[in-house]
């Protein structure tokens, strides 16, 4: 039997996973994770910001009444400046076809400093879509993205029903990748 | 606010509520601006006229709520619940009830703060050992359609305590389920319902291994006194002491029965009671475990003011089908300040909930009551008396209820029908009886109970130093009792815990008949600027004067009369000087930490009439800065703070930094979420906060104090320093994560990098040192534990139970190929000094400190506390205290622990902290010891060590005994010559006594119950009983004096010491994470920590 703490801890594990590795240069720091079954493609963007002017520039700009602390209304345009600027040039496709992935939810971290600061803040982004047609083996996932600042991306695959390590590499900005799919077979 | 001008306002809401066609309605919003005020939204105009400070929030001393968060308010009550996040209260989730109050008037404005009187700190639903770990917070029903505003929290459970896993791999179902809990406020209700609802969306059926309750953890905090109807009334402590005595199982957890828990405390009072179920309650049909259970009962298997449990629902006997819901209910009411006002509203409560099949089940039913009231009065004077208390009891002698009396000395309580009595006490007079039995036989009935309290006298003390300037000082006011037999504890017959009577520290001495063994600590004040004064219970007193342990202690006896002012001077001297060295207490608890409730006047107070110079704030996750109060004090000549932090996990240690920046803007200034994070990076974030992180003191709090000691968390060997394997079933969960990478509570993550360890905690000598077997004249009582007495030739692998003296150790087990054997001894209780050798014999120069962990007044600031060679600036007024030369001098270990005697060590002239180059191995070791001459030393100790491996305890170089019967201040000054001393050795000094140090620094008399009894009764009913038995350590004992330095390093060739940067992590920087199995996006998306907008 599975323990309450392991279940919980996959959890907390894979929010670790929301940062990427330290020898990324300072700015932005991006990651997809996508999950292809035969059915469904789902998508985790989760996009950090270092400290420092970007997000001076970020936080200050949604600071409507300039009193130096953001709230309400001002966290909220923040969350959706900075999820547009993760998504907007991320596009996927499946053997040539585009995927148009739906933006389901998004979620903000200002890392528990709501001023108009140059403190760091983290952006996570869940999209999904239910595909009409099965999904087979033999067909490509197609990844292309670029990162505000045009550094590289950390790209993860997972299929369903694949043994092993998923998919993973550090895309550069604008580079088409080719994932087969094979869901193990 | 006066309580009473509280309570009219609550009943003209409650008129206005129930009597008027116009009741407000409630409402439900998320709080999205602190420019909005109590009791709605306002119209966009009036939020922009509206004052800048005033809010949405609810004021309070454990006012926790913030924008982002959701709030409940109906013009009666309010309450707010936290955002998903982690808890800001002591819980591990957000998602909680972190705020409730009544709705008061008066605008909140820049110089009051926050309107409103929170006194509540967190409840959350628990679901046996597990809590709901939230991913959502809703506004569900904003109530603007008339009916109740609910919010809704759902998540999954998560455990907020992973020590228990052993336990709740056992119960709970394999698949994860989905709650949900919903808040709901109805218009005019002075109560929140709370409905919880497990639903299995899983595949399959789900099912719990054990019969297990649900039901709420509360976190009451200091300051709401707690009330349980019954045996117990105000004392859950010694009451639950004895119900763990009881017969319980594994589906009968041991615990108090009771219907209700209230509390009594200033102008807000809270009760909590279980609503009913169709399938019955966790308690029904145990009638040998649970004889008084009545449908409507819930269990309290513990109770402190840091976690209440509260249980009475059961998980489903059956299994829970896929798509299968189960639900329990709870309601938490809100009164003006005493038990009676709360009471009323839960006796009138009546809810109901219309089932699928159309028909009515009630939840709660109201319960018929008459009135008794009476007026308290002084004898003699017959003036009035406000703010007493009076409890009332049934025939049967169970605890019913508690009312508080106003300012013309009136008081009221509701009561169900029956026959009472009732006793009126407040803090300095004698308790006043009325054995009137007053019979309440019908509902609507009433009854008058009148008291007349004793008339009280009055102390008035001056204390000035020697060129007759006022002096800050400590009185304290020793009173002699008669003990009706010599062998009854003094709550049996000194104070009566149960009515609420204020708790009197003894002197803990065997009784005898010589009075000088019968002492009691009547009142102790602080004489903030020389002068002090108290009301008094008539009687004759012995009165204490002091000011630390640098200053002489006088005394004078007094006979207080009814009626007369007694008038005392005394005049105290400092005997001991400490020139360049300053005293500083770096572990400190205020009203800013859930568990205290010492306002923030009295805590420098407190520190300044001991003689401290230096204070470091270190609230629990808190960040607070206590530099204003005492400027308002006016107390910088005497006293300086530094701003600090006590990051407090749940079960992973206790870790302070100082000093650090202050954050204004977050509600807990800076203090960040610990939750499932390696030691490692909580270090490196804290240094984060530092002014400068490089420089930045990081402690390691009371290693050894059960699930709160970092080293017990990791299994520390007290003799390698490094980890052991799980050695208790009761211990952090280091299973590795589902990708096959490490538990943030994996041994290997145990991290050395911090520089201070609190080795010396308060009153606590039971973990600086390893528990040994007593005398068989001491011995514990209760039986005999079954395994043998160990005999020539050992240790084996078998253990057995030493002579007295020894340490009495159990056996670690470590597995290794090809060595079925291997083991390892390990104190049943390991001591923090032995660690800290531990530290040093791995060649981690880590500075030993002696620390309060004050929470109130009865742990004494700056007992025990640290001396540091600072320099010239500790030389006259604090406020020229050059606080870098402090923290600088701290890190190189120039630093002396002490509750007493205060020692100053050279080694070949060279002062603490430093490393001595002796090539022929010869030292000359000076030594100074000083104490004033009420405190006393009887021997000091010289100690080697190795900073080149494990040191089980440093050799004894020498003991120097301390004789004669004068008590100059200076007890020792010697030279001595030690020859042959090894390459890579350290030097400690000891200085010991052995009276108590009473009635300056109090025996620790009555340890409060922690969760770890909790998880122990828990594991003692799964039948994880305690091997050893009887024998234990024991935390109640007298403070005596003890005081020991850090090291001086020797060795025989000269060395350039390697240094390397601390490491310094932002909140942002963490490990990163590697999954290694599809993991659910949905689950990774909601389990992502937002901040609140």
């Amino acid at each position: 039997m599975r323990s309450t703490l392991i279940r919980n801890s996959s959890v907390f594990a894979v929010l670790l996973a929301a940062t990427v590795a330290s020898a990324h240069p300072k700015g932005f720091h991006k990651k997809v994770i996508i999950t292809v079954t035969q059915t469904r493609v789902s998508a985790l963007v989760v996009m950090d910001v270092d400290s420092g002017d970007r997000c001076l520039l970020l936080r200050e700009a949604v600071d409507a009444d300039r009193n130096g602390e953001l709230a309400g209304d001002e966290v909220a345009k923040l969350r959706d400046r900075v999820t547009k600027m993760a998504t907007s040039a991320l596009k996927l496709g499946l053997s040539g076809a585009p995927l148009p992935l739906q933006l389901k939810d998004s979620k903000l971290s200002l890392r528990d400093d709501k001023r108009a600061n140059d403190s760091p803040l983290s952006v996570a982004i869940l999209m999904e879509l239910d595909h009409p047609h099965e999904i087979s083996e033999s067909m490509t996932l197609e990844f292309t993205d670029t990162s505000p600042d045009q550094s590289t991306i950390v790209l993860q695959v997972f299929q369903e029903g694949m043994a092993g390590a998923p998919f993973e590499a550090e895309v550069k900005s604008g580079v088409k990748t080719k994932v087969p799919l094979t869901f193990g077979r | 606010m006066s309580s009473r001008r509280i309570l009219l306002l609550s009943l003209v809401a409650l008129g206005a509520a129930s009597c008027s066609k116009t009741t407000p309605p409630a409402r439900a919003f998320q709080i999205t601006s602190r420019t909005e005020l109590i009791g709605g939204k306002r119209a966009l105009a009036d939020v922009e006229a509206a004052p800048r400070d005033a809010t949405d929030l609810i004021g309070g001393k454990r006012a926790l709520g913030t924008e982002g968060d959701f709030k409940l308010t109906n013009g009666v009550i309010h309450a707010i619940i936290q955002n998903v996040g982690t808890s800001r209260g002591f819980g591990s989730f957000g998602g909680s009830l972190i705020d409730i109050d009544l709705v008061r008037g008066g605008n909140a404005n820049g110089a009051s703060g926050v309107a409103g009187n929170d006194y509540f700190t967190e409840m959350f639903p628990a679901f046996f050992l597990t809590a709901l770990e939230p991913a959502k917070v809703e506004v569900l029903n904003d109530g603007t359609d008339g009916n109740a505003a609910v919010i809704r929290v759902s998540g999954r459970s998560g455990a907020f305590i992973s020590l228990v896993k052993s336990f709740t791999e056992l119960v709970d179902p394999t698949d994860p389920l989905d709650f949900t809990c919903d808040y709901i406020l109805e218009p005019g209700k002075q109560y929140l319902k709370i409905v919880v609802t497990v639903t299995n969306n899983s595949a399959r059926d789900a099912m719990w291994g054990l019969k297990v309750p649900f039901g709420f953890v509360t976190l009451l905090g200091e300051g709401q006194r707690l009330f349980v109807p019954g045996e117990a009334g105000f004392d859950m402590r010694f009451h639950l002491e004895d119900v763990f005595k009881r017969p319980a199982a594994l589906d009968a957890l041991p615990g108090e029965v009771t219907n209700m828990w209230a509390t009594e405390g200033d102008g807000v009072s809270y009760a909590f009671v279980p609503g009913l179920h169709p399938a019955g309650s966790y308690l029904d049909n145990k009638p040998m475990y649970y004889p008084t259970a009545k449908k409507d009962s819930m269990l309290i298997p513990i109770a402190s003011s840091s976690f209440l449990g509260t249980y009475f629902a059961k998980a489903p006997e059956t299994l829970l089908k896929n798509g299968g819901t189960y639900s329990y209910t709870a309601f938490l009411a809100v009164g003006s300040g005493d038990v009676a006002s709360v009471q009323k509203v839960v006796y009138d409560m009546r809810d109901v909930t219309i089932r699928s099949n159309g028909r009515e089940f009630v939840n709660r039913e109201s319960i018929a009551y008459g009135t008794i009231s009476g007026e308290v009065r002084e004898q003699k004077t017959l003036i009035p008396l406000s703010g007493v208390s009076v409890v009332i009891r049934d025939d049967a002698g169970n605890y019913v209820t508690q009312a508080t009396t106003q300012k013309n000395g009136v008081w009221t309580a509701p009561v169900p029908p029956g026959k009472y009595t009732g006793v009126a006490l407040d803090r300095q007079r004698s308790i006043a009886k009325n054995d009137t039995v007053i019979e309440i036989s019908e509902a609507g009935q009433t009854g008058r109970l009148d008291f007349e309290l004793e008339q009280s006298g009055e102390l008035r003390a001056v204390v000035r130093d020697a060129e007759g300037r006022p002096l800050p000082s400590k009185i304290s006011i020793v009173g002699t009792y008669e003990s009706p037999d010599l062998t009854l504890p003094t709550r049996k017959f000194l104070y009566d815990l149960r009515v609420g009577e204020r708790y009197r520290v003894s002197d803990s001495l065997p009784d005898t008949d010589d009075p000088s063994t019968r002492e009691y600590l009547e009142q102790q004040l602080y004489a903030t600027k020389g002068t002090a004064g108290t009301t008094l219970r008539p009687g004759k007193y012995v009165v204490y004067a002091s000011r630390g342990v640098e200053y002489d202690l006088k005394k004078t006896e007094v006979e207080i009369k009814p009626g007369q002012t007694t008038n005392v001077g005394f005049t105290l001297t400092q005997v001991v000087e400490t020139k360049d060295w300053i005293s500083a207490d770096f572990h400190v608890h205020s009203v800013k930490s859930v568990d205290s409730d010492m306002g923030l006047e009295k805590r420098v107070t407190s520190f300044a009439v001991e003689g401290v110079d230096l204070v470091t704030s270190t609230d629990h996750n808190h960040v607070a800065d206590y530099a204003p109060t005492i400027q308002a004090l006016q107390l910088e000549d005497f006293l300086a703070s530094t701003v600090g932090l006590e990051l407090t996990s749940l079960e992973m240690g206790h870790f302070n930094a100082f000093p650090l920046m202050l954050q204004p803007g977050p509600v807990q200034h800076g203090s960040f979420r610990w939750f499932f994070r390696p030691p490692g990076e909580l270090f490196a974030q804290l240094r984060a906060l530092g002014r400068d992180p490089q420089t930045t003191v990081v402690q390691v709090n009371h290693p050894r104090d059960t699930i709160l000691g970092y080293f017990n968390a990791f299994n520390i060997s007290n003799f390698t320093g490094d980890p052991l394997p799980a050695y208790s079933a009761v211990s952090l969960d280091t299973s590795p994560l589902p990708d096959g990478s490490k538990s943030p509570y994996d041994p290997s993550n145990f991290s050395r990098e911090f520089d201070a360890m609190e080795v010396f905690n308060g009153k606590r000598f039971d973990i600086m040192f390893p528990y040994r077997m007593p005398a068989p004249a001491d011995a514990p009582e209760g039986p005999e534990p079954s395994i043998r007495r160990c005999g020539p030739g050992e240790p084996t692998i078998e253990e057995c139970l030493p002579a007295a003296g020894e340490v009495l150790n159990r056996v670690v087990k470590i597995e290794t190929p090809g060595q079925p054997d291997r083991f390892e001894l390990q104190p049943l209780q390991p001591g923090s000094m032995g660690d800290w050798y531990g530290m040093l014999g791995k060649g981690f120069k880590i500075t030993a400190t002696g620390n309060s962990d004050s929470h109130g007044e009865k742990a004494e600031a700056g007992l025990p506390r640290t001396y540091i060679h600072v320099g010239a600036s500790a030389n006259g007024s604090m406020r020229g205290l050059d606080q870098d030369a402090v923290f600088s001098a701290l890190r190189q270990g120039k630093a002396v622990a002490t509750n007493g005697p205060i020692l100053e060590v050279t080694v070949n002239g060279q002062e603490l902290g430093s490393t001595v180059v002796a090539g022929d191995g010869e030292i000359d070791v000076h030594i100074v010891v000083k104490a004033a001459p009420w405190i006393d030393v009887k021997r000091v100790t010289v100690r080697r060590g190795n900073t080149t491996g494990p040191v089980r305890e440093p050799e004894v170089l020498e003991v120097i005994d301390v004789t004669g019967s004068e008590r100059p201040v200076v007890r020792v000054d010697v030279n001595k010559k030690y020859r042959n001393i090894p390459d890579n050795s350290f030097i400690v000094v000891e200085a010991a006594g052995d009276e108590s140090m009473w009635p300056v620094f109090t025996p620790y008399e009555v340890p409060s119950l922690e969760i770890s009894d909790a998880v122990g009764v828990i594991g003692g009913a799964f039948g994880f009983g305690p091997t050893f038995g009887k024998y234990k350590p024991q935390q109640k004992q007298l403070v005596r004096p003890f005081g020991f330095t850090n090291p001086i390093f020797v060795n025989r060739v000269a060395r350039q010491p390697l240094t390397a940067p601390k490491r310094v992590l932002g909140v942002s920087n963490d490990k990163p994470f590697e999954p290694r199995v599809m993991p659910d996006v949905r689950k990774l998306f909601h389990a992502f920590h937002s901040d609140p907008e």
